[in-house]
């Protein structure tokens, strides 16, 4: 009764949502990460207004088709790379695991932060321009918050252009905190 | 309850059974080396105060000793670094199976994870791992734990998993850790002594056999299957294994776990004799082997 009650909700990505993923990794990352991670891939999205994306291997697009065969959709797969908005264009907002992978592959894209910044971005909170210690450029519109290790702990989304962070003020907020690693913790699952 | 144990084992180890349960046992942390190294993450908690003793017949697992404040609270554990346990039990289904990359796994009931994401790093990531779980909150977890484990290689599937048959896929391995009265987490949960009941352990055997019945038809000829739960009862463990072997005589093949700890199954339990193969499965117990009780079976599927 539940199965016939369910609606298909993975499709393979259309073309103009790949074509957007592809930019925005290639503009962060280059094309070598790219390569890297997406070469002999499937991206998958889910079916609604805001869309996830899923990368998947072959092997795991092969177990995907026998599900979509049987009238089954997986419940996750792969690595969860974003969402996308479908309106007049697609906007894409890529997520903190895609982004942690490609920046093992390519060393660029990243803010280093202090200590305490690292406290309050783990809650939730933005980065201050005083919490930033050094920058790994290019800097893109989505960079990774990084410990002093290195350590990818947020992805974020740039307020202003860090051409022009050096004039400001050390309590203005340059980058808002989309996705943060103390989420593990404060969602409690 | 107590009346089971002592027609089990007598009343001294009955009693130094209970003792341990009342004691309670150690959690264990287990590295996710995918994203960190072994040696490092032990230093660093270390220097944070934490005291470590490695698990010696578990690879990249941790006894907690002593934890300054809440090892699930740590700045490493948000960063995917390690997978808490609630005892070592756990860990022993997963070294059964072995896990090799570049293999196709079913993890039948698999949420919320550790097994799973075990599984997951034993592979280097590198295959397919196919993890069910038919409740949707503990599929979120699942989730959850696959994304800060920063795990790609598994395909979460929210499904009765005695319908896997039906996607006519044949696995190299199944992980079949299957749904128990949870007797042997008393050590853990000393509520479940009271919640124990005859009518949920035979609900709970149905279930058990049609799983595993469900397993034998989606594991490849000479695949392996190992069968699991957190419980002691030999109802759910022996006197299952016992029936699917009676029923699947000529396709199964019982062998050795390969595990270096546990005592063996039972091959002769209230009264009833059972096939002498049954000593090769382990149990494991809280006043012997310091974890939670458990039991661990590994079937072949003949060629």
């Amino acid at each position: 009764m539940q199965d016939s009650k369910k609606r298909v909700i993975f499709n393979v990505a259309d073309e103009r949502i790949v074509k957007v993923v592809k930019d925005t990794v290639v503009e962060h990352y280059g094309v070598r990460a790219y390569k890297t991670l997406f070469d002999g891939k499937v991206l998958l999205s889910t079916i609604a207004k805001r869309r996830e994306l899923f990368l998947i291997s072959k092997e795991q697009y092969e177990i995907y088709e026998r599900l979509k065969s049987k009238g089954r959709d997986p419940y996750f797969i792969g690595i969860f790379v974003g969402m996308v908005r479908v309106e007049e264009r697609i906007r894409y907002r890529p997520s903190l695991d895609l982004f942690e992978k490609l920046f093992k592959v390519s060393r660029r894209n990243a803010v280093i932060v202090t200590e305490k910044s690292m406290e309050n971005v783990l809650y939730g909170k933005d980065v201050l321009l005083e919490g930033i210690i050094d920058t790994i450029n290019p800097i893109g519109k989505y960079p990774l918050v990084i410990s002093t290790r290195m350590e990818p702990i947020a992805l974020g989304i740039t307020l202003r252009d860090p051409k022009r962070w050096k004039g400001l003020e050390p309590k203005t907020v340059v980058i808002k905190t989309i996705m943060d690693k103390g989420r593990y913790l404060r969602s409690g699952i | 309850m107590v009346e089971r144990y002592l027609r089990m084992w007598g009343v001294k180890e009955t009693v130094e059974y209970i003792k341990a349960t009342l004691k309670g046992i150690r959690k264990v942390i287990r590295v996710n080396t995918l994203k960190v190294d072994e040696v490092e993450l032990i230093d660093t908690l270390r220097s944070k105060g934490y005291q470590l003793d490695k698990v010696w017949w578990a690879k990249r697992a941790y006894w907690v000793i002593k934890e300054p404040f809440p090892i699930g609270a740590t700045f490493e554990y948000m960063l995917g670094y390690y997978y808490i346990h609630r005892g070592a039990g756990s860990l022993a289904p997963v070294i059964a199976l072995n896990p090799q990359p570049g293999e196709f796994i079913i993890d039948m009931c698999a949420a919320p994870g550790g097994k799973t994401s075990y599984i997951a790093d034993l592979m280097k990531d590198e295959g397919v791992i196919l993890a069910v779980d038919i409740s949707r909150d503990r599929m979120k977890s699942l989730r959850s734990q696959i994304s800060r484990l920063g795990i790609s290689c598994v395909v979460g599937l929210r499904w009765d998993a005695k319908r896997v048959p039906e996607l006519s896929v044949k696995a190299d391995k199944v992980l079949l850790d299957a749904p128990c009265t949870g007797e042997g987490l008393t050590p853990i949960d000393p509520g479940r002594r009271l919640r124990f009941n005859v009518e949920e352990l035979q609900r709970m055997v149905s279930v058990q056999v049609s799983l595993l019945e469900a397993a034998l038809n989606v594991v490849k000829d000479g695949g392996v299957i190992i069968y699991s739960t957190c419980s002691i009862a030999p109802e759910e463990n022996e006197l299952v294994i016992n029936k699917v072997l009676e029923k699947f005589r000529d396709r199964i093949d019982l062998y050795d776990t390969g595990l270096i700890i546990g005592d063996p199954g039972f091959d002769r339990v209230f009264n009833y004799k059972l096939d002498s193969r049954l000593k090769l499965c382990k149990r494991l117990y809280p006043h012997k082997h310091g974890t939670e009780g458990y039991f661990i079976c590994k079937i072949v599927k003949r060629e």
